[in-house]
């Protein structure tokens, strides 16, 4: 096991010393390399917030080992997700892009990837998720976290019928969302 | 008659009942496009189930906890300083925040020994050495930053652990500090006596003072830290 698992752990387990010290040790770095690609020092650390989420969640989902160290890694997650985030905002042009942490762990990027392309794909989902109407995200999300939906009708204050079938309307309204998003259509 | 978006959600959350199963069957083996949206909508099911589930907003918390506290410690203008300043000075006042004010040397945090300590690999020794400076220096923010570090690669090390929960007294994370000492003042280990002492500091600091009153008492007579103990007790005492 690499060394820096332990970052990893601070992340699972919600250790608040351990997180203060990854800001420590690595806050600065991410949000030079945001800076010296067109971001301000409030995107630096928008991004490190959301790529220790993408961590957390890549570590939660598999069993996932650090083949580099964590600085390393932390470095790609950052890189690519504000590269992705620059592409939102359409302003493809990016200057004095640092690719170091590309040349040097070439190998482990590659091993990295399905990690990263499976929580971008995870995080879409999310977003589409938001992006339906109230009620529907509602219920969505409660029918996800229980089982008991019959509970859940009655909180709602629904019958258990009517809420079956807005369940299903709302998850087949959010698969069509899915269908046409262009991440999923170029991934397909 | 139900929808295929219900027939799949019935299949999906298994209360498919035996008359919709004969509807779903058919549909399943004669049609590849509802084959395709079942597949789809059991992969969404799998993913929303995880993320809703995570504990990703408490991790968000602790984030943004950390956040604040690195970019606090940075640049902040004078303007900046001017409320945290205030209401600092409030809490002192209000609060009665004596830690280091009165009676300084009994709560004064002792001087980090330097020395080799088990572990014998010499990166560890150093960096041990580097947190003796920094805690010395009462630099507690870096001492604590390496003496976590020693801490998680060798947790047996109980050294580390003594360090460490000195080091966040240091920076007054007392609810941390209490985290790593109060094992060892619990325990057998040689930091016994003097752990006990510091979770006894961190009560009293609390407002805790029938606890740390019985910490302190527990203190044994031969221990190096008794007389300072026994002044803190009395000290405790006379309060009213």
């Amino acid at each position: 096991m690499h060394n820096d698992q332990k970052y990893i752990q601070f992340l699972l387990q919600n250790n608040g010393e351990g997180i203060q010290h990854i800001y420590r040790q690595f806050a600065d770095k991410v949000v030079a390399l945001i800076c010296r690609n067109s971001g301000t020092n409030d995107d630096g650390f928008d991004i490190l917030q959301e790529s220790l989420v993408d961590i957390y969640h890549m570590a939660k989902y598999k069993d996932f080992q650090l083949t580099t160290s964590f600085e390393s890694f932390l470095l790609l997650v950052c890189k690519r997700k504000w590269l992705n985030e620059l592409k939102k905002r359409k302003r493809k042009e990016v200057t004095n892009v640092e690719n170091h942490v590309f040349d040097i762990e070439d190998d482990s990027h590659t091993a990295y990837m399905e990690h990263m392309v499976l929580v971008e794909k995870e995080n879409i989902l999310m977003e589409l998720l938001d992006s339906l109407g109230e009620r529907c995200q509602e219920i969505i999300k409660r029918c996800m976290v229980s089982k008991n939906q019959e509970k859940i009708a009655t909180s709602l204050g629904l019958t258990y019928a009517y809420l079956r079938k807005k369940k299903s309307e709302c998850m087949a309204k959010l698969g069509e969302k899915v269908r046409a998003h262009p991440f999923f259509k170029s991934n397909n | 008659m139900k929808s295929r978006e219900e027939l799949i959600q019935d299949y999906i959350d298994n209360v498919l009942s035996a008359e919709d199963k004969r509807g779903f069957d058919i549909l399943y083996e004669n049609d590849a496009e509802f084959r395709a949206e079942l597949r789809m909508q059991e992969e969404l099911t799998e993913v929303l189930g995880r993320r809703l589930s995570s504990e990703e907003e408490t991790l968000r918390a602790s984030l943004v906890e950390a956040e604040t506290t690195h970019r606090k410690g940075k640049r902040i203008s004078w303007k900046q300083w001017l409320i945290p300043l205030a209401a600092a000075a409030c809490i002192l006042i209000v609060v009665k925040f004596v830690f280091f004010q009165s009676d300084t040397a009994l709560y004064e945090l002792p001087e980090m020994q330097s020395e080799v300590v088990r572990g014998n690999q010499n990166n560890e020794a150093n960096d041990y050495e580097r947190a003796v400076e920094a805690f010395n220096a009462k630099d507690y923010r870096k001492s604590t930053s390496i003496l976590l570090d020693l801490y998680q690669t060798d947790q047996t090390i109980l050294q580390y652990q003594f360090y460490l929960g000195l080091s966040l007294i240091g920076e007054k994370k007392f609810d941390q500090a209490t985290r790593y000492l109060s094992p060892l003042a619990d325990g057998e280990s040689v930091f016994r006596q003097e752990a006990n002492y510091y979770v006894a500091v961190i009560l009293t600091e609390s407002g805790r003072r029938e606890e740390a009153k019985k910490r302190l008492s527990d203190i044994e007579q031969s221990a190096k830290i008794y007389d300072k103990a026994q002044k803190l007790l009395d000290k405790i005492k006379m309060e009213p």
